[in-house]
């Protein structure tokens, strides 16, 4: 990307280089080094008190020292695991119903209004439940993740097919294709663009509720990480646990949509203009 | 002698009557256009022959046989180009063939129709890097390589320059010399439907019934500039206006 921004600027032009033209990658983590920057500086001027917010280097720190003393990576492989695994059960289930809820009329009136109802529940009010079911080890968290990863997905992928233009339907229905092959070649990838939009809701949802669970109950974690800070009295801990959510979370994300891109380059769209610029 | 038979006795969207007592057949291999304003019902009419409407009073049939769905001897080149957005060029032709069969020899098909619309060297190409003009090219090719019996086109050149439409005009021409389905095309430009069609039957605005349905001699590919010619031109201008208000008369007599 920078690359590309930067044979695109003409040799002698007058802008040669511009802070506006750096590549995403660049761009992006500008404004977080940033405000890292203040932060130190205010807590070297003794302006910002570092009992309550702590300098970037103390954070830093504390994250090192967790990481040789603390096994910081072991807490930090199981809450991805349970994140990853939460999200796959989830987004796996509702990606199947989300499809028969897209392609049934009989689904949306018989079914969809009762999974519409539970969806209201808040996520979190199944825990007490899901505790009384599964015990307190590994099988509520995982459940409750995806719980909270099915519903982004099963919406969106059930409305992306409701939603196809019935004008591409058509194409299919006069050139012989059957309802299962209209389903199959013209829906799904029609639908596919919202799919993806429901997979990154589901993802950011299973990051919501592997802390809502870790902190209910868990020995391990990032987030048993960020209790632990609070019981102790270290801000840095938490303040860094923050940190690790927000890159892992940014993380996944983008894996997501790298993995996607692929697929959906056939997008006339302006975030497909914007990667070939 | 007529296969495709069409006898509407009412298609109303709602309050709106649009189709109103309206009859048509077309015989196998004989091209008819269907001219008149925006809005009359022209592509209701043609949706009623590919099986994707049914009138709420009235009959289609094929040979004989009601239809009541889309048929594979009928193709359809729709007013917009309706292509894929996720798949290429050949892929869209291959979506013609249905999706079943040898896919080596839909390959080989498709190509085939592509190439006999210009576009063998764009088959690769995304349906988002189309002019379109290429798109609509592609949908023609889309449906020819079904082979059909009928093909039913709903304005497919309206939204092409004047002369990249004379050339799909002059393609359309050779097509139907070569292959012979019978031609149903709806248009709204005079022109087209004098030098492609056996046949002109223009309808009055809704609810529409047919106003003039006008048999057209002249040997293909049709000289526009013969005199023949301009007074058919000349003829349609007339029933067209005659279906609307008489002062859209001249003007319509100036434009033909
Ligand atoms: N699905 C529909 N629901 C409601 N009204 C419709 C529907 N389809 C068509 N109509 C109405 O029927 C009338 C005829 O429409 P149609 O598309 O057949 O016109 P047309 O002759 O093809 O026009 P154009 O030349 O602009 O394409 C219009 O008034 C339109 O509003
Ligand atoms: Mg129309």
């Amino acid at each position: 990307m920078a690359t590309i921004l930067a044979r695109t600027a003409a040799p002698g032009s007058r802008a040669r280089w511009h802070p506006f033209r750096l590549g995403l990658p660049f761009a992006g983590i500008a404004l977080p080094v940033l405000l890292a920057l203040l932060l130190e500086l205010g807590a070297a001027t003794g302006w910002l008190q570092s009992r309550f917010l702590p300098p970037p280097s103390r954070i830093f720190a504390t994250l090192a020292g967790l990481w040789t003393t603390g096994d910081l990576a072991g807490h930090i492989l199981i809450t991805l695991w349970r994140v990853a695994l939460g999200f796959l059960f989830g987004a796996l289930a509702a990606t199947v119903l989300g499809m028969v809820a897209g392609a049934s009329p009989l689904w949306r009136r018989w079914v969809d209004p009762t999974l519409q109802g539970l969806r209201s529940i808040p996520s979190i009010a199944w825990v007490p439940l899901f505790i009384l079911w599964f015990g307190i080890f590994e099988t509520p968290k995982i459940v409750l993740i995806a719980l909270g990863a099915f519903f982004p997905v099963y919406l969106s992928l059930s409305t992306a097919l409701r939603e196809v233009d019935r004008k591409l339907v058509e194409v299919g229905q006069v050139n012989g294709f059957d309802r299962l092959t209209i389903l199959r070649r013209i829906m799904l990838p029609a639908a596919l663009p919202g799919w993806v939009v429901g997979l990154r809701g589901g993802l950011a949802l299973g990051w919501m509720f592997v802390i809502a669970a870790e902190l209910m109950g868990a020995s391990a974690g990032v987030g048993y990480l960020l209790l632990d800070g609070q019981m102790t009295g270290n801000a840095a801990q938490i303040v860094g646990c923050l940190c690790l959510f927000a890159l892992l979370g940014r993380l996944s994300d983008l894996v997501l949509v790298m993995l996607a891109r692929p697929f959906m380059t056939w997008q006339d769209s302006v975030a497909e203009r914007e990667q070939i610029a | 002698m007529s296969q495709f038979r069409l006898e509407v006795v009412q298609r109303a969207f709602g309050e709106r009557v649009v189709l109103n007592r309206l009859s048509l057949s077309i015989a196998e291999g004989e091209a008819v256009a269907v001219v008149g304003r925006s809005g009359c019902g022209k592509s209701t009419l043609l949706r009623l022959l590919a099986g994707l409407d049914r009138p709420d009073a009235g009959r289609v049939t094929i040979d004989g046989t009601p239809v009541t769905g889309p048929r594979p001897d009928v193709a359809v080149v729709f007013q917009e180009p309706r292509l894929l957005p996720w798949l290429d060029v050949l892929g869209n032709v291959m979506v013609g063939l249905g999706g079943r069969g040898n896919r080596e020899e839909a390959r080989e098909q498709a190509l085939r129709a592509l190439r006999r619309v210009g576009l063998a060297e764009a088959a690769a190409k995304l349906p988002k890097t189309l002019s379109g003009g290429m798109a609509q090219r592609v949908g023609i090719a889309r449906a020819l390589v079904r082979r059909p019996r009928l093909l039913l086109l709903d304005e497919p050149f309206s939204a092409l320059d004047a002369l990249t439409k004379i050339e799909l005009q002059g393609e359309l021409d050779r097509i139907r010399a070569e292959d012979g389905p019978a031609l149903l095309l709806v248009t709204h430009d005079l022109e087209e439907a004098a030098a492609l069609a056996d046949r002109v039957v223009v309808l009055e605005t809704a609810p529409a019934g047919i106003v003039l349905d006008l048999t057209i001699d002249l040997p293909h590919p049709r000289n526009r500039r013969s005199a023949a010619f301009q007074a058919i031109e000349a003829r349609l201008a007339r029933a067209l206006g005659g279906a609307d208000a008489a002062e859209d008369d001249a003007g319509m007599e100036r434009a033909a």
